[in-house]
């Protein structure tokens, strides 16, 4: 049995304007398990990203608990927030997010050094990445708008994993990329996964969504289904077809 | 038209606080120039006006009675084809004393009888007074001022060893006299009491000499005429309309100069904070100028409604401003009040008040139009996709791979050297505030705790006694038992302020037994004479006579003329720079019956002042013309001119510290703004909001530290050159006064201190920017 990372209880966001109240998420019961692949899918406006960033301490819910490792976050001030997601979590933006102000290699620094105080490791350690990534060392001395989405995207990954953050949160993660650049994405994604990092993603893209092992359907506010699945493998039919099936049986 | 209103009216409205923020910068820079230009401009106005009025004289020579000066000067004013008008008055009086709060202020005194047929400078009563019967006694406005005197008060003066008391019954304005910097008085007595001063002092009569010509422009060659054909003999003092006007208005005149410097480096200031605000709402507001021009907005059309913005909000806060500063003239003028002795309510000026804010408006209008330039040049495809960003090939300062340091620190620093030409604007703004507030509190600690410093550099010698005697006889003997006391550490015979001629141009010379036991900072070139042969000469005498050190010059005293070489340049405030030094074998040249009748004495620095004099007074008393307390006739007067340079001083360290707040929260919440984005994506990936808000202001702390180094820097190179230039008039060429380092210090650290304390509450907005809106957008 994978052991819990993460949990909600009774989960609800509403967001108010105008005097009108649209409840986002409700009630929502759910866990997330370690060294899982997460997916949540759903139509638009069924509240995944609501969700997934009610789960990583970026916005408090209205309702209910967020727990983190047993410990409840979802009270926690916004500052004590950012120090949670500074030292657990990594996040890859759909607009990948990097500051255009800095270097491709600055941009991971920067998260870096926002955690540690070793600075040789913090280097060594960001350099790594960006080769695993793929991305040129030329690149690395350049701005985010001097290199394609892709690279960028690369290198969001690459600053969410500097850390070695206990759990990934991936939004729409290829939603501003072409299919190559999306599968590089994917495939990074994918190969740390593979090595035991804990990854929640929001995606409405059935490409994406087949690298989960575990797929969560939310509609209305609400988890409508659940799909576990192997490990990714590409190539793997069968999986596809699963996947096809029960978005099928959600009304996808 | 109404489409370019509707366009700046939005941008108003989406840029509220900042609008408001460039309103207060225009409209504290108006308020600052309108108030010093209505008091620059209207004094001498206003002092024109009122002496025309009063039907002042144009020349006025105060004489003893009896001698031969006063017969020549008589016979000349009533030959001269310019003068128009002519007019005689007998006084009581001579060198001596007045006292306020028990204070003996050194001064020439003439009491004269009250009459009513007095046709020039007539006494003009101001507020409240009784007639003049026994013991009342109408003193100058001044007095009334500085003393803070109401009728019924006891009145002292001393004149001959004599103590006269009298009861307050009025103030008159004065317009050739009654200044503290002018050092003469009159004083109004019933004829009854006149008559019996004239009784006490038989040798203190006096003839004012009042003189109208056809011409003012004329009276300073009718001056130099008279000095040339009419004996000193007897000759108190002459003095023309100009001077008394410059003595009266003089040092208003320096803080109005202040004031409208001020007001200029503030419009300066308003001026780049708006270059920076066009520039950051062009930028913010790109994909907005993208789709008007897409859907047909002419360039000029988007550049007239940014115009139109700034121009309404320089307008508007030109107007408030001029309206600000008409409320506050009448404060200022209070303070103001005691050096130029008037009563005086400066009106709305309309012309000052519609340049000021044309001045004002012109000069945003220019900016605005020059910065806006940039929209023409834009493409509207490119502006729709926000710019030119994707082309944007800057380097990275400070790479974080190779840079060592805190990483909040290195973040802000990396922000500060990209955005070199904004860090460069505050710099400006910062150095020129901090120059005026060091300026302005080296001027206020010279004034008001260097006192002596000052008072040497300025007003000459400065003895601890100045004894004058009644004659010239006796003086070697006076002076010989004068030295055998204790407590006298030094004593000179001295005597102040002789008409000299040079080329016609009259000079006072103080006339030294030697001058090397001078002890003031008069000399600030070449030496000072010790033969006979020698002289130095203030600047202004030098200038006027075209020489230099080491050239020869006539110099002519009543019918005696000899050659002198100029050794040194000299300055002391006194005739404008019309002034000099000359030995007292030198002056036997041109005067060979000369002898001292005046003494400094310099006494020990544990002697008691009051006591001395008592116990000189007791012993000498016979002879004593008078006594005077030099350096508490010095501090009475620096005390008074103290205060308002201690309010100017105040005054620009206040509105400098509220200028760099206005202008860091101008910038700082244009930066958040502008980058709300990236402070977005920092508080997603866990920077917490005080290491952003440290990042804030420690990316504008050093450009404050370095800017506010460069004007301590300015400040103290700067102070001495601007003193000297103000005081031009004044004869003052150099000027050595000392920047008080520990205050300089203090003023620095305390505007950085701020700036940072500021800078951190205003990014205390930072707070309110999320993560998840960022996201969520």
């Amino acid at each position: 049995m994978a052991k819990t990372i993460l949990s909600t209880n009774k989960l609800c966001k509403t967001f108010s304007s105008g005097g009108l109240q649209q409840h986002v998420l409700k009630n929502l019961d759910l866990e997330i398990y370690e060294g899982d692949f997460t997916v949540i899918m759903g139509p638009s406006g069924a509240g995944k990203s609501t969700l997934l960033y009610a789960l990583s301490g970026m916005d408090k819910p209205t309702l209910g608990e967020v727990n983190f490792s047993g410990r409840e976050i979802s009270g926690l001030s916004n500052d004590k927030l950012a120090v949670f997601r500074r030292d657990n979590c990594g996040f890859v933006f759909q607009q990948m997010y990097l500051l255009d102000n800095m270097s491709v290699l600055d941009n991971v620094l920067a998260c870096g050094f926002l955690v540690s105080k070793n600075r040789k490791e913090v280097i060594k350690r960001a350099k790594q990445l960006l080769k695993r990534l793929n991305l040129n060392e030329s690149d690395w001395g350049k701005f985010p708008l001097q290199i394609s989405g892709g690279e960028a995207q690369r290198a969001g990954i690459a600053r969410a994993l500097i850390n070695n953050p206990k759990i990934i949160f991936a939004d729409e993660p290829t939603g501003a990329l072409n299919s190559t650049y999306g599968k590089a994405v994917l495939d990074a994604l994918s190969e740390t996964n593979e090595q035991g990092q804990s990854i929640v993603m929001v995606t409405h893209d059935l490409r994406s969504a087949r690298r989960g092992n575990r797929i969560l359907y939310l509609q209305d506010g609400v988890i409508r289904g659940e799909l576990k699945l192997d490990k990714y493998v590409s190539g793997d039919k069968e999986r596809q077809n699963k996947l096809s099936n029960f978005l099928n049986e959600m009304g996808w | 038209m109404k489409n370019i209103l509707m366009l700046s009216l939005a941008n108003v409205r989406k840029s509220k606080s900042q609008t408001v923020g460039l309103l207060v910068f225009v409209l504290i820079a108006a308020m600052f120039l309108n108030m010093g230009l209505v008091i620059f401009l209207g004094l001498e106005k206003f002092f024109d006006e009122r002496a025309e009025a009063n039907h002042m004289a144009h020349f006025t020579g105060i004489y003893y009675d009896g001698t031969v000066g006063l017969e020549q000067g008589l016979r000349f004013i009533e030959s001269h084809p310019k003068v128009t008008e002519t007019e005689q008055m007998s006084a009581v009086g001579g060198f001596g004393d007045y006292y306020i709060d028990a204070g003996k202020n050194f001064a020439v005194i003439m009491i004269c009888p009250y009459s009513e047929t007095q046709k020039m400078d007539a006494p003009s009563l101001v507020g409240d007074s009784l007639p003049l019967t026994d013991n009342a006694i109408y003193i100058p406005y001044f007095m009334y001022l500085i003393g803070g005197f109401e009728i019924g008060d006891e009145f002292k003066l001393f004149l001959q060893g004599t103590d006269l008391n009298f009861r307050v019954a009025g103030a008159t304005e004065e317009i050739m006299f009654g200044a503290q910097f002018n050092s003469i008085h009159r004083f109004y007595v019933p004829n009854e009491r006149y008559e019996e001063l004239q009784k006490q002092f038989p040798d203190a009569g006096l003839t004012l000499l009042s003189v109208r010509l056809e011409n003012i422009e004329d009276e300073v060659f009718f001056q130099a005429d008279y000095n040339k054909e009419v004996s000193q003999e007897g000759l108190i003092f002459d003095l023309i309309y100009d001077n008394a006007k410059v003595g009266r208005t003089m040092t208003v005149i320096i803080a109005t100069i202040i004031i409208v410097a001020f007001s200029i480096i503030l419009l300066i200031v308003s001026l780049i904070v708006i270059r920076f605000r066009i520039v950051n709402s062009i930028e913010e507001g790109m994909t907005n100028i993208g789709a008007l021009k897409a859907i047909g907005y002419k360039s000029v059309q988007i550049v007239s409604s940014i115009v139109l913005q700034f121009g309404l909000t320089a307008l508007i806060g030109g107007v408030l401003g001029i309206a600000l500063s008409q409320a506050a003239i009448p404060l200022v003028t209070q303070l103001l009040k005691p050096m130029y002795a008037f009563v005086w309510s400066p009106k709305l000026d309309i012309f000052i008040a519609l340049g000021a804010v044309i001045f004002v408006l012109a000069a945003v209008v220019l900016v605005t139009l020059i910065t806006a330039q940039r929209i023409g040049k834009l493409h509207p495809l490119i502006a729709l996709r926000g710019g030119i960003k994707t082309h944007s090939f800057k380097k990275n300062p400070l790479p974080l791979e190779k840079s060592h340091g805190e990483l909040t620190f290195l973040l802000a620093m990396k922000q500060l050297l990209r955005n070199k030409k904004q860090a460069f604007a505050i710099l400006i703004i910062v150095a020129a505030l901090s120059m005026a507030s060091i300026v302005g509190v080296a001027v206020n600690y010279s004034m008001n705790q260097d006192k002596e410093n000052f008072a040497l550099s300025f007003f000459g010698e400065m003895p601890t006694l100045f004894v004058s005697l009644k004659s010239d006889s006796g003086g070697e003997e006076f002076l010989e038992r004068i030295l055998e006391y204790p407590e006298v550490r030094k004593a000179y015979g001295y005597n102040a302020g002789d008409n000299i001629l040079i080329d016609e141009t009259a000079i006072l010379v103080n006339i030294v037994e030697d001058c090397s036991l001078l002890e003031g900072k008069m000399l600030i070139s070449g030496r000072y004479p010790k033969h006979s042969n020698e002289i130095a000469l203030g600047m202004s005498s030098i200038k006027v006579a075209d020489k230099k050190i080491g050239d020869t010059v006539i110099v002519k005293r009543g019918e005696t003329e000899a050659e002198f070489l100029i050794t040194g340049t000299v300055q002391f405030i006194s005739q404008g720079g019309f002034n000099g030094f000359i030995t007292v074998d030198g002056m036997r040249r041109l005067n060979p019956d000369f002898k001292f009748s005046g003494f400094n004495i310099y006494l020990n620095s544990d002697a008691p002042v009051k006591e001395f004099t008592q116990k000189i007074e007791a012993a000498e008393g016979d002879i004593f013309g008078n006594i005077t307390d030099i350096q508490e006739q010095i501090e009475s007067m620096l005390t008074a001119m103290g205060g308002i340079f201690a309010i100017v001083a105040m005054g620009i360290v206040v509105v400098t510290v509220f200028v760099v707040i206005l202008t860091l929260y101008m910038v700082i919440k244009t930066t958040i703004g502008r980058r709300k984005r990236e402070l977005g994506i920092q508080k997603a990936l866990g920077f917490t909001t005080l290491q952003l808000m440290n990042q804030i202001a420690l990316n504008m702390t050093p450009i404050i530290l370095i800017g506010v180094m460069c004007g301590a820097v300015a400040g103290y190179f700067g102070l001495n050159p601007m003193m000297a230039a103000l005081m031009t008039g004044m004869g003052i060429v150099k000027s050595e006064l000392p920047i008080p380092l520990g205050q300089t210090a203090a003023v620095c650290a305390s505007l950085v201190a701020i700036a940072y304390v500021v800078s951190m509450l205003i990014a205390w907005r930072i707070r309110k920017i999320s993560a998840y809106g960022l996201v969520s957008e």
